[in-house]
C-alpha cells in the first residue's frame, strides 16, 4: 500500500485566519495539530489571486500563461494537464468534493462538465474518462443557486432553507451589494440554516461518504475542496455566539484615519484608488455598486466575525473527516495538505474583496503539508518562499511517481535547506483583467523578503510603473519604495529576475466565457 | 412554434419564449428576440449568412441585450453554435 492525499483547500483564507499562523480568533485544533505535526510554509504565494486560475494552477502545476485561465470565466480545457489524471493512471481512486471552479459557474446552456454533473445529479459522465482524471465529483459552491450537487441535495430535501443563504446575484444579475447582519455590510446575512445542512458539513460527509465506499487497501487522492470563507458571509446564525463582531477588535492592516489610509492607497499603483473610490471595479465577483470608501470599521469587524465563524466550522469538519480516515486503519500512511486559493482583504486598507492588489492580504496563504507519520518527518516552518504551482509535483512525489513532465516547479520542500537544494528562491503572481473597459495586468515577484509587481500597459497604469516593499521592515505594505532611489538596485534587480523567470504567455489569451 | 413564437428549452431547463422578428430568404437574416423574460429585459439575436463566392460563406451571429452581464456566456454559446455549423457544412453532412 502507498500513501494516501487528503488535500484540503478552503476558498478566500487569509494566512492569519489560523491559530498556528498567529490567528486571535478561530479556534483551529485541528488544523493546528497538522502544523505542530508537518511542516508550515510561512511565505507561500498563489499565482493568481482569484479562484479559477489558482485552482487551475493546483491542478496543473503550471503558472497562469501556461495554462491560459488568466481570469475567473475562461474554462481550462478538458485536457489541460491533471494530477488527479496522473495519479489516476497510477492507480490511485481520486475524488473532488466541494468547489471545483475550473469551469465558469454561470453556465445557462451546461456547456461545462462541472455543471452538467450536478444538473444531471451524476459524480461523473458515463462513457466517458473520467472528468480531469477525478473517478468522483460531487460539487459544490458558494450557497445553494445554480447546478451542482449540494444545490440540487438542499433544494430537494430542504428547500426552505435555501432562502437563507445571501443571494449573490441581485435582479440584474450583478454581484449583489446588498448590505446586512447589525452593521449593513455588504454580503454578509445571518444564515437560518441549520449547521448540519451548511455546505461544510457537507462536504464533510460527503468526503467520508466516498471514503467509506473504497476498499482498505485502496490508494486515494481525494481533494475536499471547502467553499468558505470566500464572500457571502452566511455561516448559519446558530453558530454566530462564537465569535461576536463586538469583540473582534480592527485588523493591523485596517488604517483607522482616512487621511492617513487614502495616502497610503495613492501611494501604490492608480488602481488601487479607483476601487476604494468605487470608479474601478477590476472583477466580476466584487459588486460594483458598492464604494470600499464608505466601508465603516464595525462593518470591517461583522465581516471578520463571520469569517472566523466559517473558518472554526471548517477546522471542526476536518476534524470529523480526520477521525474517520483514523477508523480505516490509514492514519498513519496519510498525507494531508491543507492551502487555500487566494487571501481576502478583510478591511485592511479599509478594502474588502480581493482583485490586481498583490499584497500580503491577498497573496501571503496558509500550506500545511503533514506527511505520513509513519514517515517520521521532522516537523518544520519554511520561510524560503514557495508557491501553489509546487502542489501538482508534490502529490506526485508523495506517490513515488517523479515529477510530471507538464509541472512548472519542483515538490514542496521539507525545511529550509531543502528548499534551497530544490530551488525554491522566487514565487511569481500574475494578473490580467478586462471588464466594463478597465484593462489592468501585473506581474510580480516575492524573492529575498521583498515583493515586487510590475504594471503593463492598461487603461489604469502604464509599463514603468509599479509597487516594490520590503515585507520585512513592512509587513503591512504600506510604504511604496518604487520610486525610492535607495531602493533601485534591489527593484532593478527583482525586475530582471521576474522577466527572466516568467513563462511566455498564451497568446491571443483564452476566450472569457463566463463572467464568474 | 407556434405563429411567429418559439420556446427553447435549455439543457439546465430553463424555457425561453421568442418572437421570431425576421425571416428574410432574400436577405440570409434570421432575428428574434427573448419576450416576456423576468431576467432578461432586452434581447435581439440576429444571424446573417453572407455569401462569399460559389462554395463559401461568412455567418455571423450577434446579439443585443440587457442585462449585459450575460453577454459573455451568450457569446460563448453562439461561438459553439457557429463552430458545429462550420464542421458540419466542412464535414459535408
Amino acid at each position: 500500500m502507498g500513501r494516501k492525499i487528503l488535500f484540503i483547500t478552503t476558498d478566500q483564507q487569509r494566512f492569519d485566519a489560523l491559530g498556528c499562523n498567529g490567528g486571535m480568533y478561530a479556534r483551529t485544533p485541528n488544523i493546528d495539530a497538522l502544523a505542530a505535526n508537518g511542516i508550515v510554509f510561512d511565505r507561500a504565494h498563489p499565482q493568481n489571486v482569484v479562484c479559477m486560475p489558482s485552482r487551475s494552477t493546483m491542478l496543473t502545476g503550471q503558472h497562469v500563461s501556461t495554462h491560459g485561465v488568466w481570469m475567473n470565466g475562461v474554462p481550462l480545457p478538458e485536457d489541460a494537464p491533471s494530477i488527479a489524471r496522473t495519479l489516476h493512471d497510477a492507480g490511485y481512486s481520486t475524488a473532488l468534493i466541494g468547489k471545483a471552479h475550473f469551469e465558469p459557474l454561470l453556465d445557462p446552456f451546461l456547456r461545462f462538465t462541472e455543471n452538467r454533473l450536478g444538473a444531471n445529479r451524476v459524480t461523473g459522465e458515463v462513457d466517458r474518462d473520467p472528468h480531469r482524471g477525478f473517478d468522483h465529483m460531487e460539487l459544490a459552491t458558494h450557497g445553494a443557486a445554480g447546478p451542482l450537487h449540494y444545490s440540487q441535495w438542499l433544494r430537494e430535501n430542504h428547500p426552505t432553507e435555501v432562502g437563507g443563504y445571501y443571494n449573490v446575484l441581485d435582479r440584474e444579475l450583478q454581484v449583489n451589494a446588498e448590505g446586512g447582519g447589525d452593521t449593513g455590510a455588504p454580503q454578509v446575512k445571518a444564515n437560518s440554516i441549520p449547521r448540519e445542512w451548511y455546505h461544510t458539513d457537507w462536504v464533510a460527509e460527503r468526503t467520508i461518504a466516498w471514503l467509506d465506499s473504497l476498499p482498505d487497501d485502496r490508494d486515494w487522492f481525494c481533494w475536499m475542496s471547502f467553499p468558505d470563507p470566500h464572500h457571502p458571509w452566511d455561516p448559519p446564525a446558530s453558530e454566530l455566539h462564537r465569535v461576536r463582531w463586538q469583540d473582534v477588535d480592527l485588523p493591523a492592516g485596517y488604517i483607522a484615519d482616512a487621511t492617513e489610509r487614502e495616502r497610503v492607497i495613492d501611494s501604490k499603483l492608480r488602481h488601487w484608488r479607483g476601487w476604494y473610490d468605487g470608479t474601478f471595479v477590476s472583477n466580476y465577483e466584487a459588486p460594483a455598486k458598492w464604494v470600499p470608501a464608505t466601508l465603516t470599521p464595525d462593518q470591517v469587524r461583522e465581516v471578520n466575525a463571520f469569517t472566523h465563524v466559517e473558518n472554526e466550522l471548517i477546522d471542526e469538519a476536518i476534524g470529523r473527516v480526520l477521525g474517520a480516515i483514523s477508523s480505516r486503519g490509514w492514519g498513519n500512511d496519510l498525507d494531508v495538505l491543507y492551502t487555500t486559493d487566494h487571501g481576502e482583504f478583510q478591511g485592511d486598507y479599509g478594502l474588502l474583496f480581493k482583485g490586481p492588489y498583490h499584497v500580503d492580504s491577498l497573496m501571503r496563504l496558509p500550506l500545511i503539508w503533514r506527511p505520513a507519520p509513519r514517515l517520521g518527518v521532522t516537523p518544520s516552518r519554511v520561510s524560503r518562499p514557495v508557491g501553489l504551482v509546487s502542489l501538482a509535483s508534490t502529490f506526485a512525489d508523495i506517490a513515488g511517481l517523479g515529477r510530471p513532465n507538464y509541472a512548472e516547479a519542483p515538490r514542496l520542500p521539507l525545511d529550509d535547506a531543502d528548499a534551497d537544494a530544490l530551488g525554491h528562491e522566487r514565487v511569481l503572481t500574475e494578473w490580467d483583467s478586462v471588464l466594463f473597459g478597465k484593462i489592468v495586468h501585473l506581474r510580480t515577484i516575492h524573492r529575498d523578503g521583498w515583493t515586487c509587481t510590475a504594471a503593463l500597459d492598461g487603461t489604469m497604469n502604464s509599463f514603468g510603473e509599479g509597487e516594490l516593499y520590503d515585507v520585512t521592515t513592512d509587513p503591512l505594505q504600506q510604504v511604496n519604495r518604487w520610486d525610492d532611489p535607495a531602493a533601485r538596485a534591489t527593484r532593478d534587480d527583482l525586475l530582471a529576475d521576474l522577466w527572466a523567470s516568467l513563462p511566455p504567455q498564451q497568446s491571443p489569451l483564452r476566450t472569457m466565457d463566463a463572467p464568474v | 412554434m407556434e405563429g411567429n413564437k418559439r420556446w427553447i428549452t435549455l439543457a439546465s431547463g430553463i424555457t425561453f419564449e421568442e418572437d421570431i422578428v425576421t425571416l428574410d430568404h432574400d436577405l440570409r437574416r434570421f432575428q428574434y428576440r427573448i419576450v416576456n423574460n423576468p431576467i432578461i429585459t432586452s434581447h435581439l439575436g440576429t444571424v446573417d449568412v453572407i455569401p462569399d463566392g460559389d462554395d463559401r460563406c461568412v455567418v455571423i451571429y450577434s446579439t443585443d441585450m440587457e442585462p449585459e452581464v450575460l453577454a459573455l456566456p451568450i457569446g460563448g454559446a453562439a461561438g459553439v453554435g457557429l463552430e458545429a455549423l462550420k464542421a458540419r457544412f466542412e464535414g459535408g453532412a
